[in-house]
């Protein structure tokens, strides 16, 4: 396991990946036992969400598809809304400040470059590490509620499940390589943490509000949160467009973070 | 300036300069280092020596000048070539949730090194290659960091304050180590503040003063030139007019029929003067390295 900086990597995650899957199984458990019990109440439930307004459900993550009837319906709005986002930013954020600003924190990235290694070949590695992670992550999320649905007799549409999957993945990297772009520029680790997940809350205050304010309404196109959700994979299945942007804006930040990186002094 | 040629110097820096922003890190450092050398950078805290080790490996960006290593700029040097370096941070910090045997084994496998003498080093240093590196003390810390310096056999190792935190019966290890890594022909560029070090490993030194390189010669050289104390015994003394007006002489004191003083530069003089006298004994006092080192701040 310590063959190359990927190897090595994905091996100290191990800790942190079973503390994920543990989390993430209850969070899975919980939410379809929640569902499968108050499942004869669900137009009652339905309702008294229609009878919210709509802006305010569109704040916290719900949409016009809003159904609470379906176990999808169900997951759309309490799970892929707000709290799998998070979920999946954390992971992103993280993994994408470690890889340069972290190591820089730590003091243990110089030795590592002093190696025959080469800046790139690292760099390439741990982007390929926060994708491993944010991949693994997205497939225990996946697995949870394939699973859990199975297990308590409730409708998902694996297609479907898959497609937030991807949709969901995507917005962690086009975070992490966001924070990997900070960390690469700066290489201070509070600084890039901070930067990040200010955006990350800038990101979906815009997706949010901007849609309800018509001079504004344009201003939803620049979050990354208005390709995650706009379509809403886990009903209408994936949306090629939306994958499309998230892709093009990660690859961009990741490609800047290469030039950054050469640039950056080691210290 | 030595008189060897270029094909014999395995490290050769020039003009090396680093600002930071508008602060200066190192301005036109040159010196250059022969193959089988042991070379000194001495300074103290904050002088430039860091940088300039961090410039040469480009793990920072040189505002100006070059760093060629086996004649090639860093970038050119082949992966084998590059394998054949090792540096030994002065901030050196490792991964604490790996053991000591973990991180050196994926030191070495980076380095794409082929020998591997770690445990007989480890042995060495009286080092548990097996404890997880954050349950050990900052000079077991720096032990791996030995280690790893020297566990690939390699061509140039550039160590940074390599005894920092070692107890002195280590800090002699170290010594023996580098003079058995030398003799099998590794170059050795060490920076240390620690001047009994140098001296004790260092054929030659360069002296770093503010970011500049103010003296760059062997230290046979450097004691040569300085100030060194004289301390003669004569059966009947001469006056103490005739011993000050030798080409040289200062802090001239003189008691019973001993006469003690400084003189810089040539003897010759005071040779042919003192030979006209009958000499009970003659005593030169070599300065050491801190006295020298200490002329230049």
């Amino acid at each position: 396991m310590f063959r190359n900086v990927y190897l090595k990597n994905l091996r100290d995650m191990r800790n942190n990946l079973i503390y994920w899957t543990i989390g993430i199984t209850i969070l899975g458990l919980y939410v379809s036992y929640a569902y499968s019990s108050f499942a004869e109440n669900l137009d009652t439930w339905n309702e008294l969400l229609k009878s919210f307004p709509e802006e305010l459900m569109h704040f916290f993550g719900g949409s016009e598809v809003m159904d609470m009837t379906t176990f999808a319906g169900f997951l759309n709005l309490e799970i892929f809304g707000v709290m799998a986002p998070i979920m999946l930013i954390i992971v992103g954020i993280n993994s994408g400040t470690h890889i340069v600003a972290g190591e820089l924190n730590n003091k243990t990235l110089e030795m590592v470059m002093s190696t025959s290694i080469g800046k790139n070949k690292y760099l390439f590695q741990q982007t390929l590490v926060m994708i491993t992670r944010i991949v693994i992550i997205s497939i225990i999320l996946w697995g949870n509620f394939f699973i859990f649905a199975n297990l308590f007799n409730l409708e998902l549409d694996l297609n479907k499940l898959t497609a937030i999957m991807f949709h969901l993945g995507l917005l962690s990297l086009s975070f992490g390589s966001f924070s990997l772009l900070i960390g690469s520029i700066t290489g201070n680790k509070a600084t890039t943490l901070g930067l990040s997940a200010g955006i990350a809350v800038l990101s979906y205050f815009i997706n949010s509000i901007s849609p309800m304010i018509k001079s504004i309404e344009n201003l939803k196109y620049s979050s990354v949160f208005y390709y995650y959700k706009h379509s809403e994979p886990l009903i209408n299945g994936i949306n090629f467009e939306s994958i499309l942007v998230m892709l093009f804006v990660s690859l961009l930040f990741i490609i800047l973070s290469f030039v950054a990186f050469k640039y950056k002094d080691l210290y | 300036m030595l008189s060897k040629t270029k094909d014999e110097y395995i490290i050769e820096v020039s003009n090396l300069t680093k600002f930071y922003g508008k602060t200066k890190g190192i301005e036109n450092v040159s010196f250059r280092i022969k193959k089988g050398e042991i070379f000194g950078l001495m300074g103290p805290n904050g002088a430039g020596k860091t940088t300039t080790l961090r410039s040469m490996l480009n793990l920072i960006q040189s505002s100006s000048g070059e760093t060629k290593i086996f004649s090639k700029n860093l970038f050119n040097l082949s992966k084998i070539e590059m394998s054949s370096i090792s540096y030994l941070p002065g901030e050196f910090e490792t991964y604490g949730n790996l053991s000591g045997k973990e991180y050196l084994k994926y030191i070495s496998n980076l380095r794409n090194a082929k020998k591997n003498n770690t445990n007989i080093l480890a042995d060495r240093m009286d080092l548990d290659l097996n404890k997880k590196i954050k349950t050990l003390s900052k000079g077991n810390k720096q032990k791996i960091g030995i280690v790893m310096a020297f566990m690939n056999n390699p061509k140039i190792a550039i160590l940074d304050e390599p005894t920092s935190g070692l107890d002195p019966l280590k800090q002699q290890e170290f010594q023996n180590i580098a003079k058995e890594q030398n003799d099998e022909g590794c170059t050795i560029l060490l920076s240390s503040h620690i001047l009994h070090e140098i001296e004790a490993l260092c054929e030659r030194v360069g002296i770093i003063k503010d970011g500049n390189i103010i003296a760059s010669e062997q230290i046979s050289e450097l004691k040569n030139k300085t100030i060194k104390k004289y301390e003669i015994s004569f059966e009947k003394l001469p006056t103490k007019s005739q011993i000050s007006k030798i080409k040289g002489v200062s802090n001239l004191d003189i008691n019973k029929n001993i006469a003690t003083f400084t003189m810089h530069g040539n003897i010759d003089n005071l040779i042919k003067a003192i030979s006209k006298h009958v000499v009970i004994n003659l005593r030169i006092i070599e300065p050491d390295l801190e006295e020298i080192f200490l002329t230049y701040y």
